[in-house]
C-alpha cells in the first residue's frame, strides 16, 4: 500500500526525535542498508514493518500512511460511515440514511498498515455500494415520476385487467352466448396484442436507460481511465505541424478511448480528443517545457510569454510527456454550476467520485472571479500539501445578450514537484504562492475529517450524527 | 327489481366484460367514459352504486368522487374506486374524499361482485 510519500515520512519523524538510522533499524529488526532504501522510497512496506517502525517512533500507523495513498483512506473513512463530532448537539429529525459510525473503525491507517489487501477490497465494494446506491435512487425516483413509464404501466395494468377479467369470464361461463364468445375472443386478441407493443417499447426503454444510468461509470470516467493509462499525454494528438489527418486522428483516438461505450461516451470522448488536439495545435510540448524552464512553474508568465489563456496553459502543463519535469500533477474542471466535467487524478490529492467536491478549493473560488487568476498552498487532511492554480474563463465566443458560459480550470502540484529545481525555472526561485499559509481543504464534505469547516454543507454531519 | 350501477371507466374492453359480468349477477349497467361529464351521468342515472375509475380522460376520479361527496343528493352514494395506481398514497387520497372501497387493478371478476353486494346492502 506505500508509496512514495511513506518513506519520507519515516526518515521526518526519525530525524526530529534525533534517532539515527542505525539506531531505528536494529530497534526494527531490519539492517541499516534496507531502512535506507525504505526512507529513499526505494522499498515498498507495509504490514508488520510499517506497524513496528510506527511505534518505534512512536507515532501512530496511519501517520506514516497518510497521504501515502490518501485516496484509499478516504473511501475507508466513508465506507465507515459519518465521523463523530462530539461539539455538536445531536439534531433532532432528519436522520441520514447512512448509520452512524460503528466503534472501532476510526483509524483506517491501522487497517491499511495491518491488511492493505483487505482494505482495498472494502474501499473497493464501497465504491461499487455508492455506485448501486446511485443507480437505485435514479431507477426508484424514475419510477416514481417518469411520465413515459407512468403511461406504459398504466397500458399493462389496463389490459392484464381486462384479459383477466374477460378470460375468467370465458373460462366460467360454459353457456355463454356465441356472439359474445366471438366478442371476447376478439378483445383478448387485441388486448394481448397491446400488451406485446407495451412489453416491447418498455424492454426498449430499459435498454436505453441501462445504458444512461446503470453504466456504473459516468462518461467522463471512461475517457478519465484511458487517459489515466496513457499517463495524459497524447502523442498521436500533438500537433506535427501538417495538420494531416487531424480529424481522423481524434476520431479514432475518440474511439479507442470510449472503447465499448454508448454515444455518450463516445461524444465526451470526441470532445475531449478535439479540445486536446486543438491546445497541443496551440502550444507544442517543446515550447511550453521552454517557457517552463525560463519562468518556472509560473502559469501566468507562461500564457504570457506564449500568447495563450491560462486555462490552455493550465491544461497543457497537465499534459506534458510523462518523462518531463510534471509527471505527477492533478487537473480538474468543472462548469458555472460547479459540476465537475473533468479530473486528472493525483495521488494524495482526492478528487471525489461522485457530487460536489471541496467548495473551498480555488477552483469554486475562481468562478466568482471569472479570468483572475488564483494560486493557493493546499494542504489536505492527510498533510499532503500542494499547490493550486485556478482561472475561470468563458467557454466559447463572446456573445451579446447571452450569459457567458464560465468553466474553471484548476492545476495542483505536489509540494515536492513545486519545490523541485525543474519547477523553479532559470533564476532557481520557487513558485509563489509556496510561502503562505496553507489552506486546509478537503475531497469533499461527505468524506472530510474537519468537522468545524465554515464551508461544510449544512445538514450533513448534524443530522448525520443524530 | 334491479340495482343499477354505474360504471365510469375509459378502457372498452375492461367495461365490455363489466357490464357482461354485472348484467349477468342481476345488475343494471349504465356506462360513462369521460371524466368532465361524470357527473351529469350521476344526476341523470341515479346509480345504487358508483364503479369509478382514477385515471380517466378530462377529469381525474378523485375530483370527481370529491364532487359526489359535495353534492347533498349524492353526499352517501356508494363509491367503489378502480385503479392502476396501488400507492398508498392514491389510497389514502381516496379516503380523504370519502371513497367507500379502493380497489388496485387486476381484480377478480368475482371480487368485485362481492364489494358491490356488500356496498349496496340495505
Amino acid at each position: 500500500m506505500s508509496t512514495s510519500f511513506t518513506g519520507d515520512r519515516i526518515r521526518e519523524r526519525r530525524m526530529q526525535r534525533g534517532i539515527k538510522q542505525t539506531e531505528l533499524s536494529r530497534r526494527v529488526g531490519i539492517s541499516a542498508s534496507y531502512l535506507n532504501l525504505i526512507e529513499h522510497n526505494r522499498r515498498n512496506i507495509g504490514g508488520k514493518l510499517l506497524l513496528s517502525l510506527a511505534d518505534a517512533l512512536g507515532v501512530a500507523a496511519s501517520s506514516l500512511s497518510e497521504g501515502a495513498d490518501e485516496e484509499l483512506l478516504d473511501t475507508l473513512r466513508d465506507a465507515a460511515g459519518p465521523a463523530l463530532d462530539t461539539d455538536r448537539a445531536p439534531a433532532s429529525g432528519g436522520a441520514a440514511a447512512r448509520p452512524e459510525r460503528e466503534a472501532g473503525v476510526e483509524d483506517p491507517g491501522s487497517l491499511v498498515a495491518r491488511f492493505p489487501g483487505w482494505a482495498r477490497v472494502v474501499a473497493a465494494q464501497h465504491r461499487r455500494i455508492a455506485a448501486l446506491e446511485r443507480t437505485v435512487e435514479g431507477l426508484s425516483d424514475r419510477l416514481a415520476h417518469d411520465p413515459v413509464l407512468a403511461e406504459n404501466l398504466h397500458d399493462i395494468l389496463s389490459a392484464v385487467t381486462s384479459v383477466r377479467s374477460t378470460a375468467s369470464i370465458l373460462n366460467q361461463t360454459p353457456d355463454i352466448d356465441p356472439n359474445w364468445r366471438a366478442r371476447f375472443h376478439a378483445n383478448l386478441h387485441e388486448d394481448s396484442a397491446r400488451l406485446a407493443r407495451t412489453a416491447q417499447s418498455l424492454v426498449s426503454y430499459f435498454d436505453a436507460m441501462a445504458r444512461e444510468e446503470t453504466g456504473f461509470a459516468a462518461p467522463t470516467e471512461r475517457v478519465e481511465s484511458y487517459l489515466a493509462a496513457a499517463r495524459h499525454h497524447l502523442p498521436e494528438l500533438e500537433s506535427d505541424g501538417t495538420e494531416e489527418d487531424g480529424e481522423a486522428r481524434i476520431e479514432g483516438l475518440a474511439r479507442r478511448m470510449a472503447r465499448d461505450g454508448g454515444a455518450e461516451e463516445l461524444a465526451v470522448a470526441r470532445r475531449v480528443a478535439r479540445r486536446y488536439a486543438s491546445d497541443a495545435a496551440a502550444v507544442a510540448p517543446d515550447r511550453l517545457l521552454q517557457a517552463l524552464d525560463r519562468h518556472g512553474l509560473e502559469p501566468a508568465a507562461i500564457a504570457g510569454e506564449l500568447g495563450q489563456p491560462l486555462s490552455l496553459i493550465l491544461r497543457r502543463l497537465a499534459c506534458l510527456p510523462p518523462e518531463g519535469p510534471l509527471q505527477r500533477v492533478g487537473l480538474v474542471l468543472c462548469d458555472g454550476a460547479g459540476a465537475l466535467l473533468f479530473r486528472r487524478r493525483l495521488e494524495g490529492f482526492p478528487m471525489p467520485q461522485f457530487g460536489a467536491a471541496c467548495p473551498l478549493w480555488p477552483l469554486y473560488q475562481a468562478l466568482s472571479r471569472p479570468h483572475l487568476p488564483l494560486r493557493q498552498l493546499l494542504e489536505t487532511p492527510g498533510g499532503q500539501r500542494v499547490l493550486a492554480f485556478a482561472v475561470a474563463e468563458p467557454r466559447g465566443p463572446a456573445q451579446f445578450d447571452a450569459p457567458p458560459v464560465l468553466e474553471a480550470t484548476m492545476l495542483v502540484v505536489p509540494m515536492d514537484l513545486a519545490h523541485a529545481p525543474d519547477a523553479m525555472g532559470q533564476d532557481g526561485v520557487p513558485p509563489m504562492g509556496l510561502e503562505g499559509a496553507a489552506l486546509g481543504v478537503g475531497s469533499s464534505c461527505r468524506t472530510c475529517p474537519r468537522p468545524r469547516c465554515p464551508a461544510r454543507r449544512e445538514g450533513f454531519a448534524g443530522a448525520a450524527e443524530a | 327489481m334491479a340495482k343499477t350501477v354505474l360504471l365510469i371507466e375509459d378502457e372498452p374492453n375492461i367495461t365490455e366484460a363489466m357490464r357482461f359480468i354485472l348484467q349477468r349477477d342481476g345488475w343494471s349497467v349504465s356506462i360513462h367514459a369521460d371524466g368532465a361529464t361524470a357527473l351529469d351521468a350521476v344526476d341523470r342515472v341515479r346509480p345504487d352504486v358508483v364503479v369509478l375509475d382514477v385515471m380517466l380522460p378530462n377529469r381525474s376520479g378523485f375530483l370527481i368522487l370529491r364532487d359526489i361527496r359535495a353534492a347533498r343528493q349524492t353526499r352517501d352514494l356508494p363509491v367503489l374506486m378502480l385503479t392502476a395506481k396501488g400507492q398508498e398514497k392514491d389510497r389514502a387520497l381516496a379516503e380523504s374524499y370519502g371513497v367507500s372501497h379502493f380497489m388496485t387493478k387486476p381484480f377478480s371478476n368475482q371480487e368485485i361482485l362481492a364489494r358491490l353486494q356488500e356496498l349496496t346492502q340495505p
